[in-house]
């Protein structure tokens, strides 16, 4: 082994596996800098900013920041969001998974900025928490063989729980890291993973639930192409994001769309985003609060406007007045509204 | 009871959710001196769990932590 300190970037996304891989690392004496990546698509940051509560009523936690305190380790929290991350999502080269998500590309943006981080403050090596063949767009052989190419890290990437599967690492040539102390756990069974977190003492971890990334979401994901359809340019803006995970959304048309709120913390959300957008009210009744993105035609104004009084107190009424304002301006739409959802389901993003 | 020390820096997240607030109070701990005593006003209601874990993470000292109405005030003490 190594008659130096050795020093590696560990990629902390707080899941069991991740964890595992920083406890093994940690024990064979390597000096590890925890890190996870924020890229503006996070599950849990909506969940926090629409008041929403686990089963348990408990506020959802972040896992990567509970595991740093199981680890007793400080996890950097580095922040990817922003235009370059987000023409990684509208222009992918390797493709979209089942939804809107971008692995290959997204795990080669993130690797290669622990690569940049590595190489600037003299780490030896990068280590992630992934399992061979346990996610199937990014996780298999061929795929992580393209992310350590094209992130600049090939040699340099190594996953401690299946490694042994896998072609020896530079650190591991090196003797940097015993290999003989590596794993070889494959496949989607997490059976293994906890049997060696009871080995490790590792009691507290979170249990598997898809994902914290919107991009794996099969309704974020089904938006986001109906946007990226709409769209002269394929590009997306942080608002656009917030929108995407926010709301009932509904084609009115080609060139308009409707996002209506489900509650009132929704409803103050959406308020935020009315600047060059319609915004619709019920009059006199309570309800919910809509945006109307586009220019819509008169019948389209009348269909959005009786899915907003379906939504309201007033939805049982003959007719109800719904108010549409932009930019100071105000006009009202008296409508009756849907008697029932089924009526315009067919419209639902 | 002792009285909470007056903090010397200030970091104001509201409106921010998770993992904002906590990335701008590690920012400013990062240049903050050892001892010194850093407020954290937010309006998440789930920072609390996450300076609680951040703070045993980094061994930083989690002074209190206060509701007022929807706003959240916490002193951390830079270890």
């Amino acid at each position: 082994m190594a008659d130096r300190k050795v020093r590696a970037i560990g990629l902390l996304s707080g899941g069991l596996d991740s964890l595992l891989a920083h406890a093994l690392m940690r024990a064979q004496g390597i000096e590890v800098r925890a890190i996870n990546f924020y890229t503006g698509f996070c599950i849990l940051e909506t969940q926090r900013r629409l008041g929403r509560k686990r089963p348990d009523g408990s506020t959802p936690r972040n896992d990567a920041l509970q595991a740093g305190a199981t680890l007793e380790t400080e996890v950097e929290l580095v922040d990817l969001s922003g235009p370059d991350y987000l023409r990684v999502v509208t222009h992918p080269k390797y493709g979209y998974g089942a939804n809107a998500n971008p692995c290959i590309d997204c795990r080669i943006f993130m690797f290669s900025k622990a690569r940049e981080i590595m190489e600037q403050e003299g780490y030896d090596f990068v280590f992630t928490g992934e399992v061979l063949g346990q996610r199937p767009k990014s996780q298999r052989r061929d795929p992580m063989r393209v992310i350590d190419r094209d992130s600049g890290l090939e040699g340099r990437l190594l996953r401690p729980l299946s490694a042994k599967l896998l072609e020896p690492t530079l650190p591991e040539k090196e003797g940097l890291v015993d290999r003989e102390r590596l794993l070889d756990i494959s496949g989607r069974s997490r059976k293994p993973q906890m049997e060696l977190a009871r080995q490790l003492g590792i009691t507290e971890y979170p249990q598997p639930a898809g994902g914290c990334c919107f991009l794996t979401d099969e309704t974020f994901g089904r938006r986001f192409h109906d946007l990226m359809r709409r769209k002269a340019e394929r590009r997306l803006e942080q608002e656009e994001v917030i929108l995407l995970a926010t709301g009932r959304h509904f084609a009115l048309g080609p060139n308009a769309k409707l996002v209506v709120s489900r509650n009132e913390t929704e409803n103050l959300l959406l308020l935020q985003y009315t600047e060059g957008r319609y915004a619709l009210e019920a009059k006199g009744v309570n309800g919910p609060i809509a945006l109307v993105e586009g220019e819509p035609d008169e019948r389209q104004r009348e269909l959005a406007s009786r899915i907003v009084g379906r939504y309201g107190k007033g939805k049982d009424l003959e007719r109800v007045a719904i108010e549409w304002r932009r930019g100071g301006e105000s006009t009202e739409v008296a409508v009756e509204p849907y008697r029932s959802e089924a009526e315009f389901e067919k419209l639902r993003i | 009871m002792s009285e909470l020390p007056k903090p010397e820096l200030k970091v104001d997240a509201s409106g921010k959710f998770c993992p904002v607030p906590i990335m701008e109070i590690a920012k400013v701990a990062r240049q903050a001196s050892p001892g010194q005593v850093i407020e954290l006003i937010a309006t998440d209601p789930g920072v609390e769990s996450d300076l609680s874990a951040w703070c045993k993470a980094t061994r930083n000292e989690y002074l209190t932590f206060a509701r007022e109405g929807g706003t959240l005030r916490a002193l951390v003490r830079k270890r």
